[in-house]
């Protein structure tokens, strides 16, 4: 369940007050629809790596933040499209003028180890996430907390430095898992100790309850019988660490594994084809795209950066890389979210154009056929990171492409930790990544296009802006976002952000791709959320 | 008797100045020495992996970050300084240094702040029930391959066993792996797809564990026991053409203790040795079969922290890895005076 995760979400005040009332109605019993014969049965999961470690926002791997997911809940939830409903807290309400949220917090949760939830646990917790000495790797997040109050067993207030509209769905209230404070006596020390007995044996209030982790081997969770909402369905999730792509898939055909999260293109049509399995495609909140540092000399001029767009053939990656999973790229919203503008087309496949572009950018054919300004030879590497086999493909593609207009294109592959490391320091030309980790409500921009978070090497900041987007009409966009409270405003907002961005061409957007998740045929129940494979786990069950 | 006494043959070449059986040193002096020795060669090591390490392109901050640039973390900064890597790379290994040599401890992870020693501690015993099964299973059957061959050289079996063992040595352990799975696993079901232990059993369970470690040590095993059996085919063909061979044949000896004993002790001498040179190619080849078969142990261990700049770890790891290859070749040293009678460390010669 990453909806308790990093991310800025966009609802609207009157929309908090709706589900609110409805929260405080809807608080009591098992939830709705709850079917007893539909209990029973394990699972088995899979996951690349071992969790790195079950502390909330000490770990940023998905195999951690997945299984905590399950463990753990935060005041405020997050539904199929974003927005917020009731956890932990069963109402809320905003002062404006105070700039405080009072949290009303459900009664008669129990953590996994029986004691009490109440309000004590909630303020230490984000005690110890905006400590100024907390390994909260989130920090930022929680940056609008002036401070935690209880005012009873059941109520506590946050008092906020500035407004956040972002608050309760990608902000601390549903980002800012709720840890128990009975296993944390020092505080933010016990949350930053070095050798935690806690962060390999969790206590959280979620759906599941921990019981064993091998490493390398597999984690098991089992079902918390006692959990506020109604038990989940299944009474045990066995996650097997198998780092191996392939292994995964076999393991999948022989029926070891249950559920798969994402195949790829090629295991895909081997699992098609097996009798006992199924498949489910789902879209996920990213983008990808072929970028560069916009301040090399090369890229400042627009007409070399459109050039490149013109000469990307975006339809041949989505047919033949991603066999038609994925949708053409135009910029960085998904399509199927509001915020994406309509009237965007993606860049046609025009190498004609492109080789017209360079021309009139200044970069002539010389006699060997390679383009040259000022005595300097076009000579660019398309990069991607090692064993990334579709990134390595739109490389070779976009390089193909690149060599026919003139230009000396080479493809290099880079380990990952060298790669993000020549990334942030500008010394890629061109790079095949992608990025996101949102949905409707809170698809935010501003940590990867405004100038403010453009990496500074003297002063040693480390900003994700690594394309070195800088326009001061950017800028305004993603700060106004931040603070208009109208989301159809908010909407229009980023619709403009949207054409602007592809009318400068700062990146070459390439596509969003299209998830397929491999179960089971007799798995029943699973949903998946834009932003989490196991949004709804609870309701996972077993056809009998 | 003195007929049959070997003369100083070639493959010993390389060896003497540890084996000098003139030094009269018993033998629990003589390892006492070469432990004493390693001090200094593991202290070398350090230094010199430390500084690779931190000297290779790359940053330890990176793994906080995910692949598909998807989640990303902020304050980073807080956690470089909180790490100490913002310190000079020499203050880094003396700390480091410190820790190992005062505190007996190898440090944390940065992943997740565990000690290096634990980790690495539970990783050991699947890496060695592992490699253990593979060698001794490669030596069970390379040895008496590498010994037919060589008697009945140039035969059809020793054409086959030729043409297999190129074939096992130019196969990549990955792609032998898979298919292995393939066909053992998913199509006829007999053993299982890949990890140590089934999803519910615990500790050491010995059928449980034989069970699922049949197919990653044979695939292991398989190169192994095509550069083996070579190895023994040529050391044994150049002990049979050695005159105390033709001697005992003259004498009258069985054509079955010819072999057996006369050239076969003498021609395992050099694989002997092997077992020691062994050890590291055969840590790196574990590497793959753990991560194909999800096996837990070091190999991935090692991959990941390698991967992900984790230097407490790696540092960790490698001398580990050291301190095993040289005790795999006081080992294999020990074992030559046991197998070889003319090395003897308790008597002047």
């Amino acid at each position: 369940m990453k909806n308790l995760m990093n991310r800025i979400t966009a609802i609207s005040l009157a929309a908090v007050l709706l589900f609110s009332v409805l929260g405080a109605t809807s608080a009591a019993a098992a939830r709705k629809g709850f079917d007893p014969n539909k209990v029973g049965g394990k699972i088995v999961l899979t996951s690349f790596s071992d969790p790195v470690i079950f502390i909330w926002n000490r770990a940023s791997d998905s195999a951690s933040i997945d299984l905590m997911g399950m463990m753990f809940e935060s005041l405020v939830k997050s539904d199929f499209n974003g927005q917020p409903i009731p956890g932990l807290a069963t109402s809320w309400k905003f002062d404006k003028p105070s700039l405080t949220y009072t949290f009303n917090l459900r009664k008669g949760v129990k953590w996994h180890d029986g004691k009490p939830f109440t309000s004590k646990d909630v303020k230490a917790t984000f005690d110890m996430y905006i400590d100024p000495d907390s390994v909260n790797t989130y920090k930022t997040d929680y940056e609008s907390i002036q401070s935690v109050t209880i005012v009873d067993d059941y109520t506590v207030k946050f008092k906020l430095k500035e407004n956040n509209v972002f608050f309760l769905t990608g902000g601390p209230a549903s980002a800012g898992a709720i840890l128990p404070a009975h296993h944390f006596p020092n505080g933010v020390k016990d949350y930053n100790a070095k050798n935690s007995k806690f962060g390999r044996n969790p206590i959280g209030t979620g759906p599941f309850k921990f019981k064993e982790w091998k490493t390398a081997e597999r984690v098991v969770l089992v079902a918390n019988k006692d959990w506020w909402d109604g038990r989940p369905y299944l009474d045990e999730i066995v996650t097997r660490i198998l780092p191996d792509a392939n292994v995964e898939a076999l393991n999948l055909i022989k029926g070891d594994v249950d559920f798969v999260e994402k195949l790829n293109p090629r295991t895909l049509s081997e699992v098609a084809k097996n009798k006992n399995l199924k498949t489910i495609t789902y879209d996920e909140g990213r983008f990808d795209y072929v970028g560069w540092n916009n301040k090399n000399p090369i890229f400042a001029d627009k007409k070399v950066r459109q050039a490149m767009n013109y000469a990307l053939d975006r339809q041949a990656i989505v047919s033949k890389i991603y066999l038609g999973k994925a949708y053409l790229g135009t910029g960085p919203m998904h399509p199927t979210l509001p915020q994406e503008n309509k009237n965007v087309k993606p860049y046609p496949y025009d190498l004609k154009k492109a080789a017209e572009l360079l021309d009139e950018a200044g970069w002539k054919k010389g006699s060997d056929g390679i383009r040259t300004k000022d005595g300097k030879k076009l000579e660019l590497e398309v990069t991607y990171n090692n064993g990334n086999t579709n990134r390595q493909k739109i490389a070779q593609v976009f390089a193909a492409d690149l060599k026919k207009l003139g230009i000396k294109a080479n493809v290099r592959g880079y380990e990952w930790s060298l790669y993000l490391d020549k990334y942030l320091k500008g010394e890629l030309d061109m790079f095949v990544l992608a990025w996101g980790g949102y949905d409707g409500a809170t698809l935010e921009h501003k940590g990867f296009f405004h100038s403010s978070a453009i990496p500074d090497l003297e002063k040693g900041t480390a900003g994700n802006n690594r394309m070195r987007v800088d326009y001061p009409k950017v800028d305004k966009i993603l700060e106004d976002y931040l603070t208009e409270e109208d989301a159809s405003k908010r909407i229009k907002l980023y619709q403009e952000l949207h054409a602007f961005l592809a009318e400068e061409a700062v990146a070459a957007f390439t596509h969003h791709p299209k998830n397929t998740a491999g179960m089971n045929k007799n798995l029943m129940g699973v949903k998946i959320s834009m932003a989490s494979s196991f949004f709804n786990i609870e309701d996972w069950y077993w056809k009998k | 008797m003195i007929s049959l006494q070997p003369p100083a043959i070639s493959i010993h070449r390389g060896r003497l100045p540890y084996l000098d059986r003139n030094e009269g040193c018993s033998l629990f002096v003589y390892i006492l020495r070469r432990t004493w020795q390693t001090i200094p060669l593991l202290f070398i090591i350090s230094i010199v992996t430390f500084a690779l390490m931190t000297l290779a392109p790359g940053d330890p901050i990176a793994m906080f970050q995910n692949p598909e640039g998807v989640n990303n973390a902020d304050s980073l900064e807080t956690l470089r300084e909180d790490l100490g890597l913002n310190d000079p790379i020499y203050v880094q290994y003396l700390k480091w240094l410190k820790l190992v040599v005062v505190e007996g401890n190898m440090g944390y992870s940065f992943a997740d702040g565990r000690p290096v020693v634990e980790m690495i501690l539970e990783r050991i015993p699947a890496t060695l029930i592992l490699m253990g099964t593979a060698i001794t299973l490669s030596f069970l059957i390379a040895i008496p391959i590498g010994i037919f061959s060589a008697v009945r050289k140039y035969s059809a079996a020793d054409n086959l066993f030729t043409f297999l063992s190129f074939l096992g040595i130019s196969i990549p352990s990955f792609f032998l792996a898979l298919m292995a799975i393939l066909l053992f696993s998913l199509k006829w079901s007999i053993f299982p797809v890949s990890g140590m232990r089934g999803d519910h059993t615990d500790g050491f369970n010995f059928f449980d564990i034989t069970y699922h470690l049949v197919l990653p040590a044979t695939v292991l095993a398989f190169g192994l026991i095509a550069s083996l059996s070579r190895f023994m085919r040529s050391s044994m063909l150049e002990v049979i053409n050695q005159d105390f061979i033709r001697t005992a044949r003259a004498k009258g000896v069985s054509e079955r203790k010819v072999i057996m004993k006369h050239a076969f002790r003498n021609a395992l001498l050099p694989i002997i040795t092997l077992v020691g040179l062994q050890l590291p190619s055969l840590l790196g080849g574990a590497l793959i079969i753990e991560t194909i078969f999800a096996w837990p142990g070091m190999g991935r261990l090692a991959i990941d922290s390698i991967f992900n700049r984790d230097y407490q770890v790696i540092m960790g790891i490698t001398m580990f890895g050291s301190l095993l290859v040289v005790i795999g070749n006081l080992l294999s040293d020990v074992l030559y005076a046991v197998v070889d009678p003319r090395i003897q460390y308790g008597k002047n010669g």
